[in-house]
């Protein structure tokens, strides 16, 4: 894409105008946010469409459904009486009522057996009776085995023949629900201003549009980022706004990123990463996801990249020296970039994050020994693959029936109208046009336990 | 890393010898796995998560972590984790700390001062129950009965059991009395903020009048004497 200044002309009509041609074909707002670089999360959801997508919805709140395993462990609250010896029966209270008749159930050790009819309520959950399930007169359960707060598991079901029937259990979906908000921004642009222009060219295109709008753009843009990275949600849990405005309307706010999956996978580093800690945190997110070959997109600011070069190099080079064969009398350019680290079947690619050195908004938590804003080691695991044709990241633009209210922008005439300067109509008086941008969009992350963060403590 | 066994001892000196404590998810829902290992306090210095042997460890929680104080190593936990700087102390938690122990003693404590506000209320009748009533500022209309007025000192006795009793045991409470009533009475002016006694400045607030009158304690007998007319 190019980019270059010029006047108000001949040229500059209103059919190669950029803000004619968003109206016209939307998917020019998609090539803007590539224009700028610090807009890491925006060009992969917005910009390619490739790692995640965006998708209209007519209303302001998105809910979805998440399941998760099939089974669950029982807690155990200590009470047994019993221990199975001699094939007896013995029994163990817990506190979920979740095991059925028949059941096979294995406690901490390894010591398996079977649920010998219904449960009895009692004082701490449920009491269950048991028979071991061995061929060992001598096998026993163990007190220690079934200790407060140990977990039992079933590992399958064992009948007689001729049984009555199987027993049913019943697992739900979690639902996740997250909101789109609006975001607007304008300009006004004086009759002055007015013949400063600005062309780009991209994909054999050449539009234009007024340079003093480009900043307010470029502003908009970049809160758009910090907004799908660190929005907070206004909504409680009834899908009421707590936060109402000084119109007396209420604001509806979604959660960025960064609040969905706070709590997913976390770990922290002292800003020195290892290559063990990195394999480590990958083999947390493969053992709560149980996928395979994933491919984490890691989303960093500059002091993550440094800590993720260094443990590389580190596992590359371990005695710090590169080794090379200097041949003499040529140049020699040395260095390696790394980006991408394979291991255990998973992988991940690092995505520089300027948003996370901004010193505007990072500036007051600085880390002592680097300088570098603690922000900037946030390491951000994404998992933005697609399961059966749903994207885990998404963008929901409000919008329905050929309404896409993702970027819309609208030049209020003034005594300066860009468009006809002959025009007699006007909004108002004041010498100037007015660009107004708004969005109405929101982020959602499907599965937020598939993804993970590194942060500094 | 390991750290000596006086380093332990001071690592787990914040937290109860006895008790339950449990650290919950804030949304388990959300929640994966939270993994705890040492951290940077708030001064830049690093502090291990240990065990009781001194040896670095970490713990992973995916769901409640039960903590009996009467255990060195979940003692040494919870010191670690009720001060950790994102999970406890960021600016979203995502953990918990619920010490049931803590948390009965301050039910206990504030049950204790309820009953014990409530007893000075019950004892009191007639005049001494309306000039207590004026000290905390309840408006006590002529007409008003004393079922009335204690009821609205029972209700405040409950929501602020220690404004109570601290007002009942205030060394002050007699000037406050004979300034509350004194303005009811018509014998002081409060106007514009400032309180006057025979057009002398008594004070521009409620403290620097009572400071007033208890510099001049020879006044009283004569402000009484008004007071009763």
């Amino acid at each position: 894409m190019k980019f270059h200044q010029g006047t108000y002309g001949k040229e500059t009509m209103q059919s190669n105008a950029l803000s004619t041609n968003l109206l016209k074909y939307p998917e020019i707002a998609k090539t803007l946010i590539r224009q700028y670089p610090q807009y890491s999360l925006n060009y992969f959801i917005d910009g390619t469409s490739r790692f995640a997508k965006e998708e209209l919805i007519g209303e302001n709140a998105f809910r979805w459904p998440i399941i998760g395993r099939l089974n669950r462990p029982s807690t155990c609250t200590g009470t047994i009486t019993g221990n199975g010896v001699g094939f007896s029966t013995f029994t163990v209270e817990f506190q979920e009522n979740y095991f059925n008749p028949n059941d096979a159930v294995k406690f901490k050790g390894g010591t398996q057996a079977i649920v010998i009819g219904e449960p009895v309520a009692s004082s701490g959950g449920y009491t269950f009776t048991f028979k071991l399930q061995t061929n060992d007169a001598n096998a026993l359960l163990l007190a220690a085995n079934v200790a407060a707060g140990l977990t039992a598991n079933t590992v399958g079901s064992a009948f007689p023949e001729g049984s009555d029937r199987g027993y049913e259990n019943h697992v739900y979906p979690d639902w996740y629900i997250n909101y789109i908000g609006i975001a607007r921004k304008s300009k006004s642009i004086t009759g002055s201003a007015l013949t400063d222009i600005t062309w780009i060219e991209n994909n054999g295109q050449r539009l234009w549009y007024f340079t003093d709008e480009e900043l307010m753009r470029e502003e908009f843009l970049y809160q758009k980022e910090l907004d799908d990275w660190y929005s907070t949600s206004t909504m409680d849990a009834n899908g009421n706004s707590t936060v109402i405005g000084i119109d007396g309307k209420p604001i509806v706010k979604g959660d960025g990123i960064l609040r969905q999956i706070d709590a997913a996978n976390i770990d922290t580093y002292n800003g020195t990463l290892t290559e063990d800690a990195i394999t480590a945190f990958l083999a947390q997110l493969k053992l709560n996801t149980g996928n395979k070959n994933s491919h984490w997109m890691v989303f960093t600011g500059t002091a993550g990249q440094v800590a993720f070069h260094k443990a590389m190099k580190d596992l590359v080079y371990p005695s710090g020296n590169l080794v090379y064969d200097a041949a003499v009398g040529q140049e020699v350019e040395i260095g390696v970039n790394f980006t991408s680290y394979n291991a255990i079947g998973q992988r991940l690619t690092l995505v520089h994050t300027p948003i996370f050195d901004d010193p505007n908004l990072h500036g007051n938590d600085i880390d002592p020994v680097s300088g570098y804003p603690k922000e900037s080691f946030r390491m951000v695991f994404l998992d933005m693959g697609v399961t059966n044709g749903v994207a885990n990241i998404e963008r929901k633009v409000k919008g329905a029936g050929g309404i896409d209210r993702g970027m819309i922008v609208k030049y209020i005439a003034g005594m300066v109208n860009p468009f006809d300067q002959k025009s007699m109509m006007a909004a108002n008086s004041r010498d100037a046009f007015t660009c107004e941008i708004l969005c109405e969009s929101g982020i959602i992350v499907r599965n937020p336990l598939a993804c993970g963060q590194l942060v500094y403590a | 890393m390991e750290v000596s066994a006086t380093k332990v001892k001071e690592l787990m000196s914040s937290t109860p010898s006895e008790g339950l404590v449990e650290i919950r998810l804030k949304d388990p829902k959300r929640s994966g796995t939270i993994t705890v290992r040492g951290y940077s306090d708030e001064s830049g210095n690093y502090r291990p998560l240990v065990d009781q042997n001194g040896k670095e460890r970490v713990i992973k929680i995916q769901r409640t972590l039960n903590l009996n104080m009467k255990n060195v190593n979940d003692r040494l936990a919870l010191a670690h984790i009720q001060e950790h700087p994102i999970y406890i102390k960021g600016s979203t938690p995502i953990l918990v700390v619920v010490n049931h122990e803590v948390e009965a003693n301050d039910f206990v404590e504030k049950k204790n001062k309820e009953s014990q506000a409530m007893s000075i209320i019950e004892k009191l009748e007639g005049e001494p129950l309306r000039d207590f009533a004026r000290v905390l500022l309840i408006t006590v209309n002529p007409g008003s009965s004393d079922k009335v007025i204690k009821r609205y000192l029972y209700e405040r006795a409950t929501k602020d059991p220690e404004l109570i009793i601290n007002e009942w045991e205030s060394d002050l409470r007699a000037f406050k009395v004979v300034i509350r009533k004194g303005i009811d009475k018509g014998v002081f002016t409060f106007r514009n903020g400032r309180y006057s006694f025979n057009e002398e400045l008594m004070g521009t607030s409620f403290e620097a009048a009572v400071d007033y009158l208890k510099k001049n304690e020879d006044l009283i007998p004569s402000i009484n004497l008004l007071l009763n007319k």
